[in-house]
């Protein structure tokens, strides 16, 4: 029988900074270059006169199981139930091979987008703490929109369309937020909300802990999640 | 990107699974390499879902995708929310489904039946822009084809490692000749034009060689590594390989 061994895995200031892990059987290969679906957090603070205050890249760490049930809707047309309209039933329906079936659930869209002053999808921003974990639907302290006491005012929340390098295709989603609070304001999580259109249902696809970004009064945040594919 | 060139510690990844069956079902090869080359239409068709439309608000161009004729074309986009709230008439097919029938019942009713999990022979690298397979095996019994079964997926999961999916088809071998495989793609049919896109698509090395009438099970994993459980084994994946390669991403 293979004696269990147990590795610590460090991870610097992100989520899970330190993990445990018990395994079965010796390592017998310990490191790969995977490729896939990547997240990078792109993070600026301005003045009010636009100057630069602090910039930094970070890695983002947590597509969510939600992201994964909308890959899942939009890649076999049938959307998924929990996520979607569940338990509704809309209507009976005949599908592209001439079946009647139940269409219990459909998939209208996802919006990653938000008009300004909407902090119910799109980017957002928060000051919880908490380790992210796969089904976490919402951030721990979600910062709201607004000019009071520990709020800041949400700009567009924006998609910029794909682009490509010699290896890899990307999408850009970003969005600004300004601090009128009258006080400065430390954010240490962000995530992407998506509206399932059609629906009153907001989904956390993305959730991320990031190292602390202290923004003064008058100071912008601006945000930005790059989505990367690369061959 | 060039300014991300750091580790990453998160990311959607997969995997392909893949086992050589004799006629009577038993097992000729098992194997698994990762699933690595997703290609722009994968992200055109990501900007497409994160975006959607709406009747009011302008919103950016969109990108348009390449078919698997080569044409450049956008992709459907669900009807645009009405009323403040949203209330959609939508579009009950928007999406790009990858869970393809059996061949031969697509056939039947006069359907595209190149999409889906689809192998070809084909070895040159993968690019970003590929957009279709280089030489894949149309559905057919003779020399040159493959009998493609129909898909079964699996729901989106968190199984204490991984948020996960798995896309499942079997192929067979139907003529007389041995034919070799050495590509594999995902092609996801959009209901409503029935266009069909290339997603993903992998050289398999060394290829994989079919005799006559045997049968290629391939497993697609879409696996999401979340951050605090950044470690994860090959063996997990259900792919009853012997290997048992650790990563750390």
């Amino acid at each position: 029988m293979i004696p269990e061994t147990e590795y610590t895995v460090r991870q610097g200031k992100h989520v899970g900074s330190e993990v445990s892990v018990t395994v079965g059987e010796p390592i017998k290969k310990y490191q790969t270059e995977l490729k896939g679906i990547r997240l990078y957090i792109n993070l600026k603070v301005k003045d009010s006169n636009e100057n630069i205050i602090e910039e930094r890249v970070e890695q983002g760490n947590s597509f969510l199981l939600n992201f994964m049930r909308m890959l899942y809707a939009v890649l076999t047309v049938s959307s998924y139930n929990d996520f979607v309209h569940k338990g509704v039933v809309r209507s009976e329906s005949t599908d592209f091979l001439g079946d009647t079936v139940t269409v219990q659930y459909t998939v209208d869209g996802f919006h990653a987008w938000a008009p300004k002053e909407f902090d119910t999808h799109g980017i957002v921003v928060g000051t919880g703490e908490t380790m992210v974990t796969p089904d976490d639907q919402e951030l721990e302290a979600q910062i709201a929109n607004g000019i009071g006491a520990g709020k800041m005012v949400y700009l567009f929340s924006d998609i910029v369309p794909t682009a490509v390098t010699a290896t890899e295709a990307y999408i850009i989603l970003r969005r600004s937020f300004i601090n009128h609070s009258g006080g400065s304001i430390t954010v240490k999580e962000l995530g992407v909300i998506v509206w399932v259109v059609g629906t009153d249902k907001y989904k956390l696809i993305i959730r991320d802990l990031i190292s602390p970004i202290t923004v003064n009064n008058d100071y912008t945040l601006d945000v930005q999640y790059v989505i990367v594919v690369t061959v | 990107m060039s300014n991300h060139n750091m580790n990453n510690s998160s990311l959607i990844t997969g995997y392909i699974v893949y086992t050589l069956k004799t006629p009577d079902g038993k097992d000729i090869l098992r194997g698994v390499k990762h699933f690595d080359s997703f290609v722009r239409n994968f992200m055109v068709m990501i900007e497409s879902v994160l975006l959607g439309q709406h009747s009011r608000f302008t919103l950016p161009p969109y990108s348009n995708a390449t078919d698997v004729t080569g044409a450049s074309v956008q992709l459907g986009r669900p009807s645009p929310p009405s009323g403040s709230s949203g209330g959609s008439s939508g579009d009950p097919y928007f999406g790009w489904s990858i869970v393809a029938d059996a061949g031969d019942r697509l056939e039947f009713f006069g359907l595209p039946t190149d999409w889906g999990i689809l192998v070809g022979s084909g070895d040159s690298p993968t690019t970003i822009n590929f957009w279709k397979l280089e030489s894949p095996y149309p559905h057919g019994r003779t020399v040159g084809s493959m009998n493609y079964m129909s898909s079964n997926i699996t729901e989106p999961v968190f199984d204490g490692s991984y948020v996960r999916f798995d896309i499942k088809r079997i192929i067979i071998n139907e003529s007389d000749a041995t034919q070799i495989v050495r590509e594999v793609g995902l092609v996801g049919l959009e209901y409503r034009t029935r266009n069909k896109f290339l997603f993903a698509r992998d050289v398999i090395t060394p290829p994989i060689s079919m005799p006559p009438k045997s049968m290629l099970e391939i497993t697609i994993v879409l696996a999401g590594l979340l951050a605090p459980l950044n470690i994860f084994f090959r063996r997990d994946a259900g792919v009853g390989t012997d290997s048992s390669i650790r990563s750390i991403i």
